[in-house]
């Protein structure tokens, strides 16, 4: 059934099923292509639109100059890096009367020295939350959030907030609440008595699709509310430890740890790096002493210290910095207003547990921002920890001035972390399988099992895609916005460690799917010939792609498998998946 | 330990009680909430056991508040 043979004898046609996969396949590919050049295709001059900004204009000049309206922003571009700018080029963002934009554009636009002028967009992403104050948390815009969600929004990771604990305010779902531990009082209530945690758990995951509220990075994550500081926000290293302990052993993936001490405690130390090797992230605010000096347990090796930056991507003044911070977020900066906090749902007082929005401030606001980011690009399927803070810090975004003490690798850009998977990796590992699948068919051909003239048919191609996880690329359409679909958007290799215990890593991670699919597809004598026989093979060449993208990409945790020996393990899995592959080519039925 | 200084209710992390004491150190002040509300902006003699303890703060030492006195 599956090879379209040149000489056209032994099958007339193919069936509709083929053709229709056919379609679906190119269409899919057209899209991707579409999605991948859209950014490159030159766009007709931006006018006034229904998108546009009331009252904001942007203009590009020569020389700054009067200019109609009042200058809300200005930015010099003098580092030429193309050597194509003859001078200086500056770029001012406009207040006008709302009404008077497009006579004021086009009378910029007459003018001699302007390059350009347009209006200001409002950037939609495909999923908007429908949280009312959604539009007044500029930090999780500035955090990259909404592109984000186009691709994920945190499913089936989840975050523990190691802080005054989490109390279940409405606008947190409670289904995504799961069991924690109170170290304080020690019980299982780790309700929050202050304020602190639950704003911070918040910025994590508050959610969004309930008509209600503000919204959190990851919003449908799951929150573990480990409660180690008491009521006045402070707490001991031992039960800080003990914390981080408790909420690796029970799932959590990423640990959010708000808080800090200039103590370099042992027990600690040796807890987070206990954490780290048993693969979660473990993300600390750098400190809030507005100096030099990176708190603990931001500062311990195994820690990704956050440092916090206000509205315009500038370090707080309040925050510490250091050569330990990795990356800077959104922190806030109250010196620029009430509204330039942070937003989120919490306690309007620890000790009467009244629910009320409130704008923060603090390394503790900039820290969620990150693990919330974190929890993103773990749900794509990434589980090293070090794979995690590679991403994170390889996508930050360029900081205002140039200082790796103050902003780490640069400020958060959830966005870019989470294309770079579900785009660049998903390239990767459809280029490895087609060249495993390349290699495979050429070998075939030589030693005489494939005649000329023959090729693999559509249902190889189609399991060839899926192994490799090409649906990814389909992600940003519509995985997260149907939650149940959003499995689509990692590799078949990546789904037992997201559904199953973590042990059953080890079945997606390795070639065991394609190797007990292949047994019953060998059992005919020409196992290209049957359509499964084909789907398998084009599955085992796409795992390989994965298992192989992994390996060198270091892009895996397992349990009990040692950091040193994971690629090796892979490479194997992907050599053995892709002699699966190969070997379905056979004209010799298996005995 | 007994600091002298001024109780100030800094805007960080959804409010912070600090000491900023006469010996020029800034102390994170832990407990008796409502006897500092009533100190805010102004002198006091805070009598208490000092920590390199971990908390919100993260922004100096920690005192735990036992006594405090208007001066």
């Amino acid at each position: 059934m599956l090879f379209n043979m040149s000489a056209g004898t032994l099958r007339a046609r193919p069936g509709l099923g083929e053709r229709l996969l056919v379609a679906v396949l190119a269409a899919g590919a057209v899209f991707a292509l579409g999605l991948a050049g859209c950014s490159r295709t030159p766009a007709p001059v931006v006018e006034m639109s229904a998108d546009a900004v009331p009252g904001l204009i942007e203009v590009e000049l020569r020389d700054p100059a009067a200019l109609p309206g009042k200058v809300v922003d200005q930015e010099e571009q003098e580092d030429d890096l193309y050597g194509d700018m003859l001078s200086s080029e500056y770029t001012f963002e406009l207040e006008v009367e709302p009404g008077t934009e497009a006579a004021v554009l086009a009378q910029l636009r007459a003018r001699e020295d302007v390059i350009w002028a347009e209006p200001v967009l409002r950037y939609q992403g495909l999923w908007v939350p429908d949280d009312p104050d959604f539009s007044r948390q500029w930090h999780l815009k500035a955090a990259g959030a909404e592109r984000a969600w186009d691709a994920t929004r945190g499913e089936g990771v989840t975050v523990a907030v190691i802080d005054t604990g989490i109390y279940p305010v409405d606008d947190l779902d409670p289904g995504r609440i799961v069991k924690g531990w109170n170290f304080v009082g020690k019980n299982d209530d780790a309700r929050d008595d202050h304020a602190h945690g639950t704003h911070v758990a918040g910025t994590v995951a508050q959610s969004t699709g309930n008509g209600k509220g503000v919204a959190g990075m990851a919003p449908q994550a799951r929150l573990m509310p480990i409660k180690v500081l008491s009521a006045s926000g402070s707490g001991t290293s031992h039960d800080i430890a003990e914390g981080i302990r408790f909420a690796v052993d029970h799932g959590a993936r990423v640990l959010n740890l708000s808080l800090g001490g200039g103590g370099r405690s042992l027990a600690m130390e040796s807890a987070v790096a206990y954490a780290r090797r048993r693969g979660a992230v473990v993300v600390c605010a750098a400190g809030n002493s507005g100096s030099r000096g990176v708190s603990y347990p931001a500062a311990y090796r195994d820690a990704f210290a956050v440092s916090a930056v206000g509205p315009q991507g500038r370090l707080a003044p309040y925050s510490s910095f250091g050569p330990e911070v990795a990356i800077a977020a959104p922190g806030g900066d109250k010196s620029q207003g009430e509204e330039a906090g942070v937003l989120q749902q919490t306690l309007a007082d620890g000790s009467t547990r009244e629910a009320a929005f409130r704008w923060f401030q603090g390394t503790s606001m900039a820290t969620p921002h990150v693990a919330g980011a974190a929890a993103l690009v773990m749900s794509l399927g990434v589980s090293a920890p070090s794979a995690v803070e590679g991403l994170l810090t390889s996508t930050a975004k360029d900081a205002p001035e140039n200082s790796a003490e103050r902003y780490g690798a640069g400020l958060l850009d959830a966005a870019a972390a989470v294309r770079k998977v579900t785009l660049w990796w998903g390239l990767w590992r459809l280029a490895f399988a087609l060249l495993g699948a390349w290699f495979a068919i050429q070998h075939a051909r030589s030693l005489g099992q494939l005649r000329a003239g023959e090729k693999p048919g559509a249902l190889f191609w189609a399991g060839l895609g899926v192994g490799a996880g090409a649906l990814a690329l389909l992600a940003p359409i519509a995985a997260e916005r149907i939650s149940l679909l959003s499995f689509l958007a990692l590799p078949p290799a990546a789904w037992p460690q997201r559904y199953l215990p973590p042990v059953a890593g080890y079945l997606g991670w390795s070639a065991l799917v394609p190797f007990a699919l292949a047994f019953p597809a060998r059992l005919s004598s020409r196992p290209m010939r049957s359509a499964f026989g084909g789907l398998v093979a084009g599955l085992a060449f796409g795992w390989a792609g994965v298992l192989l993208h992994a390996a060198l990409w270091r892009t895996v945790a397992l349990p009990w498998m040692p950091a040193l020996l994971m690629p090796l393990w892979l490479l194997a899995g992907a050599v053995v998946a892709w002699a699966v592959g190969r070997g379905l080519f056979t004209r010799e039925p298996l005995r | 330990m007994k600091v002298t200084g001024t109780v100030e209710l800094v805007d960080l992390e959804g409010g912070l009680w600090r000491l900023n004491g006469d010996d020029g150190k800034r102390y994170t002040l832990i407990g008796a909430r409502n006897k500092l509300e009533s100190a805010k902006g102004t002198r006091v003699e805070v009598e208490g056991s000092l920590d390199e303890g971990f908390g919100i703060g993260m922004s100096g030492p920690q005192l735990r508040v036992q006594k405090l006195r208007k001066i």
